[in-house]
């Protein structure tokens, strides 16, 4: 007779691979708790409304910061607007260019998945993901900086453009190629021209998915330093010239936070704080939405 | 073709009828996915204002040989045809597919509204999509005209503005039969219309296509014999790709004169 494994074993089985799963997911949420704690206990000093208000602040001797008041300590800790507004003018530029252009590229590859051509594109798309985001920038540097022989906003948002168009291509592809064949089929079977169909109808049904993978690249640029170092290069001053250099919040804290003076540091502990304010706030406030206009299939 | 011709065509017997030129014409035609051959020098003609269901079995052809009608294989790549289709006199192949597809309209096996858009929009989708202007009381008729032709415009007339995709699953074939007969179709293909719906749904939809056969020609493909001599004027039975008869359904389905259709209309195989 065939012998099973009693009900008993294997519900206490069961049950310690359950606490198993519940410690882990615990565990993995101990880093992300531990960061938005620590900036928070940090930052939350520093910030005040003055705080978008202000540029980055100029050095100060720190026997001098050490002796303000908390009345006084907030112009010396200074602000972000400068870094606020070049980071919005630089994402946004970047984001300009990579998002019609992604879209166009996933169409394509969706539209023809047997070409050499969309299977070269899709290989180094991939390949694209994984590069580092400090060669984006050397190569920005190359070809803009080097040509118009000046820093500029524009030469950072190339950068930016070229790191974010694997992330949209890719996601956008991904909901492409979900979309039902027959949706097509019965657009183009009331005599819709291709493109029609293609625009207003295929485009349209997968709006969502397109959406979110356009917040994940706008939301993982926010934060990139390394490609604007040598691009953007920085500005302590406020600018709105995209071809001047430009800061944005993530270089300023990047500056910030290594110099040797207490004032930038504190300055660094509230930038850092605005800047993961800005992408929960971001992702909470367009997640929902995407939600909403999201069909599935 | 002149009217003398048309009485004698309507003088004809209905077995008859289906050995002249009709509505469409299928001389020879042979379609080809690569190098696999389909659909065998099939040769038929389809009579207007009729129903013409097309059975057999899975991979038969059957749907092949209904999407060639409005050109669709062409969307498939490596497909190409031989021989000819005629609608109206007109060779389809000659034509430009989007004028071939707005007189050939279809509907498909999974009701597909456009997901984006309201009952009222799905309508008149086949017009804005083309890049017609409407007016609001030209699109206002259209869309009652073509719910009520497809028998849904009781059903949502209250909530026009509603997307479509919340309806249910026969109301949604309701609607794509809705959209398609607003472009006014000379012909309507169905490619296993009701193979996703319960029998309620079904049923609602053969009756429509009885009223319908008066104002637009039906192909219908469909694996389900009984619909086909529920609604079927004509039955063809088509098998491995090659069309092994075509006659009135009431003569096909009494007295069937190939093996092959007896043994699949008595359940043999298919």
């Amino acid at each position: 007779m065939i012998k099973f494994t009693s009900a008993k074993e294997i519900r206490i089985k069961e049950g310690v691979f359950k606490l198993f799963i519940y410690l882990l997911s615990f565990c993995a949420l101990i880093p992300l708790f531990l960061i938005i704690f620590f900036i928070l206990a940090r930052g939350i000093t520093y910030i005040s409304p003055l705080f978008f208000i202000l540029d980055s602040p100029a050095p100060m001797g720190d026997n001098d910061f050490f002796s303000l008041t908390s009345s006084t300590i907030y112009s010396a800790v200074g602000g972000i607007r400068n870094s606020f507004v070049g980071m919005i003018i630089i994402v946004g530029l970047a984001s300009l260019g990579a998002i019609p252009f992604g879209i166009l590229v996933a169409i394509y590859l969706s539209e023809n998945k047997t070409t050499l051509l969309s299977k070269i594109t899709l290989l180094c798309v991939d390949s694209l993901q994984g590069i580092p985001s400090i060669i984006f920038g050397i190569l920005a540097n190359l070809w803009v900086v080097l040509t118009f022989k000046s820093y500029s906003a524009l030469s950072g948002s190339f950068a930016l453009m070229i790191m974010m168009l694997p992330i949209i291509i890719k996601s956008s592809y991904e909901t492409l190629v979900l979309i039902p064949i027959a949706l097509k089929e019965s657009a183009l079977a009331l005599g819709v021209p291709y493109s029609k169909v293609l625009f207003k109808i295929v485009l349209p049904a997968a709006g969502g998915g397109i959406a979110s993978g356009v917040l994940l690249g706008v939301s993982r640029v926010l934060g990139e330093t390394a490609p604007l170092l040598f691009t953007a290069f920085g500005n302590p001053y406020f600018s709105m010239d995209i071809l001047a250099p430009m800061e944005t919040v993530a270089m300023q804290i990047y500056k910030n936070a290594t110099s040797p003076n207490a004032n930038l540091i504190a300055n660094a502990w509230g930038s850092s704080l605005a800047l993961v304010v800005i992408i929960l706030g971001l992702n909470l406030m367009v997640k929902p939405l995407i939600e909403k206009i999201k069909i599935r299939f | 073709m002149d009217i003398g011709n048309k009485k004698f065509i309507s003088s004809l017997n209905p077995s008859q009828r289906i050995t002249k030129n009709g509505i469409i014409d299928v001389e020879e035609l042979s379609v080809f996915y690569g190098s696999t051959q389909v659909i065998q020098s099939v040769s038929m003609h389809i009579p207007e204002n009729r129903i013409v269901a097309i059975m057999g079995p899975s991979g038969c052809g059957k749907s092949t040989l209904l999407r060639t009608f409005n050109r669709m294989n062409e969307l498939i790549e490596g497909c190409h045809n031989q021989g000819k289709v005629y609608l109206k006199g007109q060779n389809i192949f000659n034509m430009d597919s989007i004028d071939l597809r707005r007189k050939v309209g279809m509907v498909f096996q999974h009701p597909n509204p456009f997901p984006t858009m309201s009952i009222y929009q799905n309508v008149v989708a086949g017009y804005t999509l083309n890049g017609a202007k409407l007016t609001k009381n030209e699109s206002d008729q259209i869309v009652e005209e073509s719910l009520k032709k497809a028998a849904l415009w009781d059903e949502v007339k209250n909530k026009l503005h509603d997307k479509g995709s919340f309806l249910s699953g026969g109301q949604q074939q309701r609607l794509c039969i809705a959209r398609t007969l607003a472009m006014n179709p000379e012909v309507l293909l169905l490619d296993e219309p009701t193979s996703a719906l319960d029998p309620k749904s079904t049923s609602m939809i053969e009756s429509l296509l009885l009223d319908l056969k008066d104002t637009v020609t039906i192909v219908l493909v469909t694996h389900n014999i009984a619909q086909a001599g529920r609604v079927a004027d004509y039955s063809a039975f088509m098998y491995l790709g090659e069309l092994v008869e075509y006659d009135t359904t009431k003569k096909m389905f009494t007295v069937p004169k190939d093996k092959r259709t007896e043994e699949y209309l008595t359940g043999k195989f298919g």
